[in-house]
């Protein structure tokens, strides 16, 4: 019993600490390295901060060089922009594609449900806590039959 | 008594028929026009732009959203004597967009054109390294000699250089930017003021949609000027590259504050209509989390402070402003891994619709009319395949959802409402599945184009379409 309720209690923490561990980032769904569409959530302690305007910016993958809509991946160029980018790309010279994910926690409504449950596992989005919350819940599984092993060899003797 | 009884009775006996067909709303009188917005209106070559313009006009959309990029048309360095407000000055480029106007006249599809990006030669100095060129205080005289440029060529009364024997289409609509809500289209958005960080890009984005307003009125009174197209999420707090939408419509129309408390407006914008860009992150009725976001049924963070400032004089002139959607949709499964699954998609365009339709809208425009290429660039994530066809042309269900929306709901009770607007003109058939055949459950007279909602008494659960002519819309499951 004592097992099972901190069994319980890891995951209850595991599952409060997620959203303060991920970016709070929503994405519509296909779209996950566009950062403007997005919809980012205020974190458990209020607002994020967030790049400054008209400051310069850490470099951002996507964000343009001034007049520039041909280089980097898409993000930051807007839905007009990335349409520019494809234009530039097509009638330049072949480069390796840029299939990277970006900043963005895909919301999975419309998607299967063991799409959804691999994706909160796996953390495919930024959102998520990548290998962590696997190798936590693995550890756990570990512990607990160990315990039952220990205890029933206990009891043997 | 019994003669009262009786009297209610024969009231419950005629009113049976009407109650298949509840009575109409407000909203009924109003129509709905569907268009599309897709980059490769303007963007490639002849074959495609054609290709593109074609598709739209077969699904059944009445208007499109194409581009006039200033920075594109205009000259990088402004020769000797080039005046920007005449569209004949040396200088100018105007083949891509002359011949996209064409394309759309030829299919009876009126053009909205949106003004963006400006010449380097237009914005004010000192626009950071990180922002994008074309996006820095636009000058607003500039932008609206440009603007005067523009109407004066799509006036519907300017020679076309490529057909001497014809005119170039008149366009009707013009939109004042892109997202000026976001540094991606329009920097700063927010400035200092002493040590408070305020809005910057709301004030500017009137000064240009003023001057805009004015220079395009000057040469054609009728065409109606459309403000904003603004994205749906902002950043939290003060001083991120996005200012949450209804936070930058507030500030335009000048209100302090979500209680609409009331600023010195000393120049109103002016506008005909107010547009927004309700990209959702889930499914149509999915609100938006932060209270100045605004996803698909949030327009009302919108229309609030419109209507306040219709009323105080705080958007001119002064009558009800129209509200639309310049942009829309969502990716689908096929192709894209992370879409959502086509039947899905279509769904969810009709119920948008819907929803939209209700809140007031009278026009939407639906991003993509195929869907972009994920090899070139960013691959999925970072491209769309948002369109009703997909990029070869084939069409997916969302282009029938498009063509013919149909949206059933179950009210419980015995009652599904359903949403229909008909492709043609005339009678339109509520049918559900029985068996392998259909069954007729109601019937209305519609106009193409004007939607109407109506309420099933029906227990059970079904599967229902509309039919109008020879078209059939998508089919929808509903319990009533």
């Amino acid at each position: 019993v004592r097992l099972t309720a901190l069994l319980l209690s890891l995951l209850a923490v595991l599952v409060a600490a997620q959203p303060a561990l991920g970016q709070g980032r929503n994405a519509p769904p296909g779209n996950s390295s566009v950062d403007e569409y997005t919809e980012s959530l205020p974190g458990p302690d209020g607002d994020r901060a967030v790049p400054r305007d008209g400051d310069p910016l850490p470099p951002r993958s996507g964000d343009p060089a001034p007049g520039d809509v041909g280089g980097g991946s898409a993000a930051g160029l807007g839905r007009d922009g990335r349409a520019a980018a494809l234009l530039a790309a097509r009638t330049g010279p072949k480069r390796a594609l840029d299939g990277s994910p970006g900043a963005g926690h895909a919301t999975v409504e419309g998607r299967s449900t063991f799409a959804q449950i691999v994706d909160a596992l796996g953390g495919s989005g930024a959102g998520g806590m990548g290998a962590l919350l696997p190798l936590l819940l693995l550890a756990a599984v570990v512990a607990a039959v160990a315990a039952a092993l220990r205890r029933r060899a206990t009891t043997a003797t | 008594m019994r003669r009262r009884a009786a009297m209610l009775a024969c009231a419950a006996v005629l009113a049976a028929p009407a109650a298949v067909l509840a009575a109409p709303t407000a909203a009924q009188a109003r129509g709905l026009t569907a268009g599309f917005y897709d980059p490769e209106f303007t963007g490639t070559t002849a074959a495609t732009r054609g290709a593109w313009f074609e598709s739209a006009a077969t699904v059944g959309a009445r208007t499109v959203r194409i581009e006039a990029n200033w920075a594109q048309i205009a000259p990088a360095t402004r020769p000797e004597g080039f005046d920007p407000a005449n569209h004949e000055s040396p200088g100018y480029r105007w083949e891509v967009l002359d011949a996209a106007l064409r394309e759309a006249g030829d299919r009876k599809l009126r053009p909205l054109l949106t003004i963006l990006y400006a010449p380097e030669w237009a914005e004010a100095p000192g626009r950071p390294a990180s922002t994008r060129s074309g996006t820095w205080r636009p000058q607003p005289a500039a932008l609206a000699a440009f603007a005067r440029a523009l109407a004066r060529r799509y006036s519907g009364r300017f020679t076309d250089p490529h057909r001497p024997y014809a005119s170039l289409p008149r366009v009707p609509y013009f939109q004042i930017w892109n997202e000026p809500n976001l540094t991606t289209y329009l920097g700063p958005q927010w400035r200092r003021s002493g040590k408070r960080t305020v809005p910057a890009s709301p004030s500017h984005y009137r000064s240009m949609l003023n001057a805009a307003y004015d220079a395009i009125k000057k040469v054609d009174r009728k065409a109606l000027v459309v403000a904003a197209g603004t994205s749906p999420y902002g950043d939290p707090g003060t001083g991120g590259r996005r200012m949450p939408p209804a936070r930058f419509v507030r500030e335009l129309l000048c209100f302090k504050d979500r209680q609409l408390r009331k600023a010195s407006c000393p120049k109103p914008a002016r506008l005909d209509v107010l547009s927004h860009h309700p990209y959702s992150v889930g499914k149509p009725g999915r609100h938006a989390r932060n209270p100045d976001d605004v996803s698909i049924p949030d327009l009302a963070r919108l229309t609030r402070p419109l209507r306040a400032a219709e009323r105080s004089g705080r958007v001119l002139p002064r009558k009800r402003k129209r509200l639309w959607i310049t942009e829309v949709s969502w990716d689908s499964a096929p192709p894209d891994p992370d879409g959502v699954p086509e039947a899905t998609h279509a769904r969810w365009l009709a119920e948008a619709l819907r929803l939209l339709w209700r809140q007031g809208v009278d026009s939407v425009y639906w991003f993509l009319v195929r869907d972009q290429d994920p090899s070139q660039g960013a691959g999925y994530p970072g491209t769309y395949q948002s369109g009703v066809l997909f990029r070869d042309g084939s069409p997916k269900a969302a282009a029938r959802a498009f063509r013919f929306p149909f949206v059933a709901l179950g009210r419980g009770r015995g009652r599904i409402a359903v949403w229909v607007e008909a492709p043609v003109k005339g009678t339109v058939s509520i049918q559900r599945r029985k068996g392998s055949g259909w069954v007729t459950v109601a019937k209305r007279s519609a106009r193409a184009g004007r939607p109407f909602e109506t309420t099933l008494r029906l227990r059970g659960s079904h599967v229902l379409r509309a039919v109008a002519g020879t078209e059939t819309s998508i089919e929808r499951s509903a319990r009533g």
